[in-house]
């Protein structure tokens, strides 16, 4: 999948100069905040929103000229997915799949609505919102497309049905498809993507892998003890105190672990938790808490780039 | 395709029915009132009152011809023209709007076999209406009272009245999905259709009081619609082509409004023009 266009609307920017390439077979994570351009990239992949500039192209068919042939070959789920309310799910489904020529295979529409917990024969105004972000989810996975796009495909959902989305997501990528896989919650992103996009103010600002964004040459430690020793019993070179509280305390340790240890050992230390570096905090560091343009964020986020690999 | 169009009759049940019905009681009521109101009307004549000339040529108003056109065959095509505007207006501005029309979308469908569908659905939804109402004209004609004078007029007239209001009223729904596939939302394209529907309709009946609107009056829709005339002599073809041709060219405009619309976005076609400059890049 290969995307290298511009859309522009009045004075509002929408998306500029993307140029991303997807791998077949992969998971790819795509993550801004409201408002980054993510849903209107989707679109002009589906042929929704046309660009004023240059062209997407998936399996090197064009999203637009050859829209039809490609969409064949996409199991799409929109981000704010609004259905038909007086049709059953089952006959809404029918419709979907007898559009892509009935390649659904009922036993596998049969598991999928299964897994789901997912009642066809009721009317969608029914509905709780969940449940049509399943019927969403079935309609884009039951024709085990070669790509599927997942706009926020866990939303309105319950923890164990988020879990068995995320299973359907890495089954599909053991199928060998590919999932362009869109969302706010960035643990679940970590846990099923291989890379990620990340899209701030509708530029691509950084394609990688999840393990090399999170991968950082130091340990974070947090270090539980029955009496808290002085916080410069902690002063060796290439240790930071992060943070302190009651009887713990959080370091960043470049160097000297030995000695921290043996420091923590010889004083009553209790217990020793590790703390990764998280895609969320990594997130953050693009994006700022609050103000993106807020100076002192932006020391932040060069803290932890110097502290990943190659973020 | 097939399937899609069943979807989109399937989601037009309930206004085909309720609408249907609804008028079809309409029409039963304004036939089985006449016995009652024949002997009162007998030397009255409508057209002496110049007001209801705006409302159109009822002819003899005391004849069943001239009261059922007054009374149904006058009314009957606005309320129609708007529920084709609502249903027009509805079906792809209002699923735009409403967020249905994007999952469909991501479908293995060319956009002019998306509009093709769901205009086919929307004309025969009318359709089906205005055959439910002609069904209910049948039965309240032949449950008449004997020795009611319907001035030659025979249940068969009624149906071909009440049809021959379909090429008008699809000539507002046409206009109404293209008034929607062009501008940004279904709420302005809603407005500016009613607007039409009521000047077209003011406008061709005052045709008759205001001498320099005559010119205009060949591009009123209505001027191809006279329910009184179609009861004595059946739809004049002329006129039916006419608005056979002027819904096709509204669906024509429709196709190419909608090929190059951004969906979802809710700007008009004009708006997508300005690229920035390398700077503001």
């Amino acid at each position: 999948m290969i995307l290298d266009w511009l859309v522009y609307y009045g004075p509002h920017r929408g998306i500029i100069d993307v140029d991303l390439e997807v791998r077949k077979g992969e998971i790819f994570g795509f993550l801004g905040p409201n408002g980054a351009g993510k849903t209107t990239m989707i679109r002009v992949l589906m042929d929704i929103i046309r660009p004023s500039l240059g062209k997407a192209s998936i399996f090197g068919l064009d999203c637009q000229k050859d829209g039809v042939k490609l969409r064949e070959r996409v199991g799409y789920l929109p981000g704010e997915l609004s259905l038909p309310r007086n049709s059953t799910g089952r006959r809404y489904l029918k419709m979907v799949d007898s559009l892509r020529e009935k390649k659904a295979d009922p036993e596998f529409l049969r598991e999928l609505c299964a897994r789901l917990d997912l009642d066809t024969s009721r009317k969608i105004r029914e509905y709780s919102s969940g449940n049509k972000q399943k019927l969403g989810l079935v309609s884009a996975l039951m024709n085990k497309a070669d790509l599927m796009v997942l706009d926020e495909p866990t939303i309105g959902l319950d923890p164990l049905m988020q879990q068995s989305v995320l299973e359907l997501v890495l089954e599909a990528k053991e199928e060998g498809r590919t999932v362009f896989f869109c969302s706010h919650i960035l643990s679940e992103v970590q846990t099923v993507c291989d890379r990620v996009g990340i899209i701030r103010d509708g530029k691509l600002i950084k394609v990688e892998r999840i393990d090399a964004l999170t991968a950082q040459p130091f340990q974070r430690l947090k270090l539980r003890f029955d009496e808290m020793p002085v916080e410069e019993a902690f002063s060796f070179d290439g240790v930071k105190v992060l943070g302190r509280e009651d009887n713990a305390i959080t370091l960043e340790i470049r160097q000297n672990l030995p000695e921290v240890m043996r420091l923590a050992a010889n004083n009553g230390i209790i217990d020793i938790e590790s703390q990764p570096v998280t895609l969320e905090e990594v997130f953050m560091a693009y994006y700022g808490r609050n103000n993106r343009k807020n100076s002192q964020q932006k020391e932040q986020a060069s803290e932890v780039r110097d502290g990943g690999s190659d973020v | 395709m097939f399937n899609l169009f069943l979807h989109e009759l399937r989601s037009r049940r309930s206004a085909i029915l309720g609408w249907g019905i609804g008028i079809a009681l309409f029409g039963i009521l304004i036939i089985m009132i006449f016995p009652d109101f024949e002997g009162q009307l007998e030397g009255f004549n409508i057209d002496e009152i110049e007001l209801y000339q705006v409302m159109g040529d009822f002819g003899e108003f005391a004849s069943f011809k001239g009261f059922i056109s007054a009374e149904m065959f006058t009314f009957m095509p606005i309320l129609l023209g708007i529920y084709a505007i609502i249903n027009g207006t509805g079906t792809l501005a209002g699923e735009e709007d409403n967020g249905t029309l994007e999952p469909l979308m991501s479908l293995p469908l060319h956009r002019w076999q998306l509009v093709a569908t769901k205009a086919l659905a929307l004309g025969i939804a009318l359709f089906l209406i205005l055959a439910i109402m002609s069904i209910g004209e049948v039965i309240a004609f032949n449950a008449l009272p004997a020795g009611t004078d319907v001035s030659g007029v025979e249940a068969v007239d009624l149906v071909v009245a009440t049809l021959a209001i379909w090429p008008l009223i699809m000539v507002f729904a046409t206009a109404s999905m293209f008034l929607g596939a062009f501008m940004p939302s279904r709420r302005i394209a809603a407005t500016v259709a009613t607007i039409l529907l009521i000047v077209t309709y003011l406008g061709n009946n005052l045709t008759d009081m205001v001498s320099w609107l005559e010119t205009l009056k060949p591009l009123f829709p209505f001027n191809y619609y006279n329910g009184r005339e179609i009861l004595e002599s059946g739809m004049n073809t002329g006129d039916l082509l006419a608005l056979l041709v002027a819904s096709l060219l509204f669906f024509g405009l429709t196709l190419l409004s909608f090929q190059r619309r951004n969906v979802t976005v809710g700007a008009w076609p004009w708006q997508r023009a300005r690229i920035p400059s390398q700077a503001e890049v």
